[in-house]
């Protein structure tokens, strides 16, 4: 008698799990990984916070080079538009968002054959996140082996090599033409003859003396030209000789910045050629450190060559006065475009040092504390902008800062990181499959667990967010509109899973971050919008944890600061699974409850109520003697006939906002077949015709549970998901139910939202003027997730 | 009427990670692997979890690091490799019908036969089954691994099974 399955299941399962030998090098991935991970920022949370921050160290057991692995704590999410930071820690290059994600790690093999650290990089202009170029140097404190070295990432492709290096010399700051042609940089050392140096060679020593070069490689456009440098060196000797009269020598120069020849106040009198000019930083014997002007360079008349070095009309550095800057980039001008801004860092009055933004005569000054940047340090500083952001460092620590509107951002510390540069931020989140039109009038936010889609009322997508991880629940703000809108949403599950939110702002995000949570359940908003509440597995993420906690966050057009936590340490019903459902006020908008459903080891659901008040300081609590009671859970008897898979709520605390409810519910059919329906109430009476659906719209498994169905409604709009996947919209037209029609494309979840057009909902048959509405009046529907039917009461 | 009283969290406790690591990424791996069938992208699942892992991990909040981590993979494996369902039942597909090399011994080539058949299984179905008849999981802890709750794990075995006779070819009792 041949084996049943089982048994030959069994058989094949063991057989084939046996013969996989785990790879040795797993553990090293995993700490790669680790290791990448680290590079993660934090970001300040104030200027004097941020400045006394502690960095939290942690060696992972194992890791041989004891590699630190600094964690931080939750960050502000990026915001669109932000550039993307390609930053050097020394050791590696990466390229992140501006939430410190990680877009990119370059690694080539310089960096991992070579112990000599990273000192400085420069990103190619034009470069994006999935296309970029990078020239870094590399050297040891004293000069004695210095190299400069490319690496163009391209996608999944990677290419790298060596631009020059010099044994006894020091090489500055790259620096790229604004047009990415030609990348220059300084070579202070013994001085070399032109005439002997071919690629790659460095120019030969021919005397002990000590001077400056500038060196420069041309760079192939792209496509169908290869991303990478040209074969010919240029270099012409800087002679910086006494500047004027009484003025000591220049040293530590250093190039900084390549600026187009027509950006207007450089004076340059027309003898700029279409090179361009190089910004230089230099001090001199007395110590003070300025930026000067170098120029003109001019392109080389044949193709193939970057530029002329031989006819070059390399003019002295230009001293500045005292008030000038110490660093300065930006303004980069071509076509008749707009200059862009001019960023510099440069001494106050109080000698500390500020950042300055010029855009013709509008500047503006950002004084920064010494403890972030002092004159001392300034002098070695490094600065790189873009449009609206920038970010500068010295001996070793760098920050953030953008201009918003009229102010400055808060500054945002990023440890650790010795040279940056910004490139054009990722590209916008990508577009999911469009839903089919949906009735006029009608927009919805979706997620079809990789995305959060606004569709508009034609149908269109007005806005989407991508999501790294895969989106299990969401919650939307109840203030929000399609124009103007908060989600938060929860990604993975059990432990794994954590909470972000958004906001988008006619289709622009204004902001986005992670909520600090652990082992997060769906979050819910208070009706009022004024909370965000979840209730947090308490265990390990195993498999019989069965203790939760209930968390809190204050909300205030973003998570504010006030947050608490509650224990429900016991568990009469032995639930496994413990969510938030909704959250209603109850009398008025000072006490209300916490729906909660549960499912516990037999697969039953349940419902727990929490009491919850709001405090005088605004804070929502628990009550000191407040208890979670078990409640009639969703599956309830409403008749000889009907039962309700689901019972919707309103919010009690102004019945003139408590919508029609809706419930799914069971009848029995003349041939004694089951059929399911979606009954719309008004304050728990029947009002209107059932709308029985289509047979085989919702699965009915072997057990008679109707997995994983959700419905949420907003007025008469009804959304009605089977859970895998697919969506309908169930409108009511006012005197009965109109053509039930699905939504395209794959709908984990949606939630209606008013139109553009919408006045407000229409609630208990007349229209509700927004002005008129209670807080979160118009939000009356609980959205309930994997509701489960008794086992053996649906049986078709 | 069950009345749930409120009290306090709980402390954190700590072990050495390297010593979780190893002693239960081996299994970690078989398990990554019978869900997904290919041992590089488990290797690859089995390595973010870990990496995940660690967060929590380093803040005392796992006890059990075995549920955790079995939980873990389910979840990167079936989050992973969504989009390489029907990548994956494809290539059984194509597996099946003799382009693939084929085991001589016949127990062998049984099993072999089975686990084609499980990897052209939905993917709930699929790990459902691998943690009850591999992992030797109960009900409870299966659904608890999967998130979902105990009826589906009834009902995804159930239909997994039913689906496993008809591929096989045995009678349906």
């Amino acid at each position: 008698m041949p084996p049943d399955v089982e048994a030959r299941l069994r058989g094949s399962l063991e057989t084939r799990g046996h013969d996989v030998r785990a790879d040795p090098a797993m553990w090293e991935t995993v700490q790669a990984r680790l290791r990448r991970r680290a590079f993660v920022r934090w970001s300040a949370v104030g200027l004097t916070a941020a400045a006394v921050l502690a960095v939290t160290a942690l060696v992972l057991p194992g890791v041989r080079d004891g590699t630190r692995i600094d964690l931080s704590p939750a960050h502000p999410g990026p915001a669109r538009g932000v550039p993307a930071l390609v930053s050097t820690d020394g050791r590696t290059i990466v390229a992140t968002d501006a939430a410190g994600e990680v877009l990119a790690e370059i690694d080539p093999p310089s960096l991992a054959a070579d112990p000599l650290p990273v000192t400085r990089l420069a990103v190619r202009p034009g470069s994006t996140p999935d296309d970029f170029s990078v020239v870094y140097t590399r050297a040891d404190a004293a000069c004695a082996d210095v190299e400069v070295h490319w690496v163009t990432v391209a996608g999944e492709e990677t290419a790298s090599g060596t631009l020059g290096g010099a044994e006894g010399s020091c090489i500055t700051d790259p620096v790229w033409s604004p047009d990415g042609s030609v990348v220059g940089w300084v070579r202070h050392g013994p001085s070399a003859d032109a005439s002997d140096w071919e690629h790659p060679e460095p120019p030969p020593v021919t005397a002990a003396d000590d001077r400056y070069e500038l060196h420069v490689r041309g760079w192939h456009g792209g496509n169908p030209q290869p991303r990478e440098p040209m074969a010919d060196n240029q270099w012409a000797p800087l002679d910086l000789g006494p500047l004027e009269d009484g003025q000591p020598p220049v040293r530590a120069l250093r190039a900084t910045d390549w600026v187009w020849t027509d950006t207007p106040g450089l004076e340059m009198d027309g003898r700029v050629g279409p090179g361009g000019v190089l910004r230089l930083s230099a001090s001199h014997d007395g110590g003070t450190v300025r930026t000067t002007i170098l120029g003109p360079v001019r392109q080389h008349p044949e193709p193939g060559h970057s530029l002329d070095m031989e006819t070059a009309e390399i003019e002295p550095p230009i001293l500045l006065d005292d008030a000038s800057p110490l660093v300065t980039v930006g303004g980069h001008q071509a076509d008749g475009a707009p200059a862009e801004p001019v960023y510099s860092l440069a001494l106050l009055p109080t000698d500390d040092v500020g950042l300055h933004r010029a855009t013709g005569d509008d500047v503006r000054t950002l004084p920064l504390p010494p403890d972030v940047l002092d004159a001392e340090q300034a002098g070695d500083a490094w600065l790189a902008a873009r449009g609206d952001t920038v970010v500068f460092g010295a001996g070793g620590d760098a920050w953030r800062v953008s201009l918003q509107g009229d102010r400055w951002s808060e500054l945002e510390a990023l440890p650790g990181i010795v040279s940056g540069d910004l490139m054009a931020p990722p590209a916008a989140v990508p577009t999911p499959s469009p839903s089919s039109p949906l009735p006029t009038g009608l927009s919805v936010v979706a997620t079809d667990g990789e995305a959060i889609t606004v569709d508009g009322p034609d149908g269109h997508i007005m806005a989407a967010r991508a999501v790294e991880g895969d989106v299990t629940d969401f919650t939307v703000h109840p203030d929000s509109t399609a124009e103007h809108l908060t989600v938060v949403w929860r990604e993975g599950t059990g432990c794994d899973a954590t909470l972000h939110h958004v906001t988008v702002i006619d289709g622009d995000e204004a902001a986005s971050g992670t909520l600090p949570a652990d082992c997060p359940g769906r979050p819910a908003f208070a009706p009022d919008g004024s909370h965000l509440a979840w209730m947090a597995d308490a265990g390990d993420g195993g498999a019989t944890s069965g203790e939760f906690t209930l968390e809190t966050l204050g909300w205030d057009d973003g998570p504010a600061d006030s947050t608490a936590t509650f224990s429900l340490s016991a568990n009469p019903a032995e639930l496994m699974i413990l969510t938030v459902l909704d959250w209603v006020w109850t009398e008025d908008a000072t006490t209300g409850q916490l729906l909660l459903a549960g499912t516990d080891g037999h697969g039953t659901v349940s419902a727990l109520t929490v009491p919850i008040e709001a405090q005088g300081d605004g804070a929502v609590a628990l009550p000191a003697d407040a208890t979670a009671e078990q409640v009639t859970p969703f599956v309830f008897d409403a008749g000889q006939d009907r039962f309700a898979l689901l019972q919707a709520h309103g919010h009690r605390s102004d019945p003139a906002a408590v919508g029609p409810e809706y419930t799914l519910e069971e009848r029995t059919r003349a041939d004694e077949g089951r059929d399911l329906a979606v009954v719309r109430g008004d304050g728990g009476d029947a009002a209107g015709e059932d709308l029985v659906l289509p047979e085989g719209l919702l699965r009915v498994n072997e057990t008679g549970e109707v997995d994983d169905v959700w419905m949420t409604a907003r007025g008469d709009e009804v959304l009605l998901g089977d859970g895998a996947g697919r969506a309908w919209h169930l409108p009511w037209t006012g005197d009965g139910w109109g053509e039930l029609g699905e939504l395209g494309g794959e709908v984990r979840y949606a939630v209606p939202l008013p139109g553009p057009a919408d006045d407000g909902p229409e609630l208990g048959g007349a229209r509700v003027a927004p002005d008129d509405r209670e807080p979160g009046g118009d939000r009356q529907l609980v959205h309930l997730r994997r509701l489960r039917r008794v086992a053996g009461r649906h049986r078709r | 009427m069950g009345v749930v009283v409120l009290g306090r969290t709980r402390a954190p406790a700590k072990e050495d990670f390297a010593a979780v690591f190893a002693e239960h990424h081996a299994e970690a791996l078989r398990l990554a692997y019978l869900l997904c069938g290919d041992v590089h992208r488990a290797e690859d699942a089995v390595a973010e979890a870990f990496t995940n892992m660690y967060r929590r991990w380093r803040r005392g909040r796992i006890r059990s690091p075995g549920a955790y981590l079995r939980r873990a993979v389910v979840n990167e494996v079936n989050s992973r490799f969504r989009r390489l369902a029907l990548e994956r039942r494809e290539a059984t597909r194509r597996h099946g019908d003799d382009r693939g090399a084929r085991p001589a011994d016949e127990d062998l080539a049984d099993r072999d036969e089975v686990f084609d058949a499980l990897s052209a299984l939905p993917t709930r179905q699929r790990t459902a089954m691998v943690l009850r008849y591999y992992a030797d999981l109960t009900e409870a802890d299966t659904a608890a691994a999967m998130d979902v709750s105990v009826g589906t794990v009834k009902s995804s075995v159930s239909r997994g099974l039913a689906r496993l006779r008809e591929l096989l070819g045995e009678e349906v009792v």
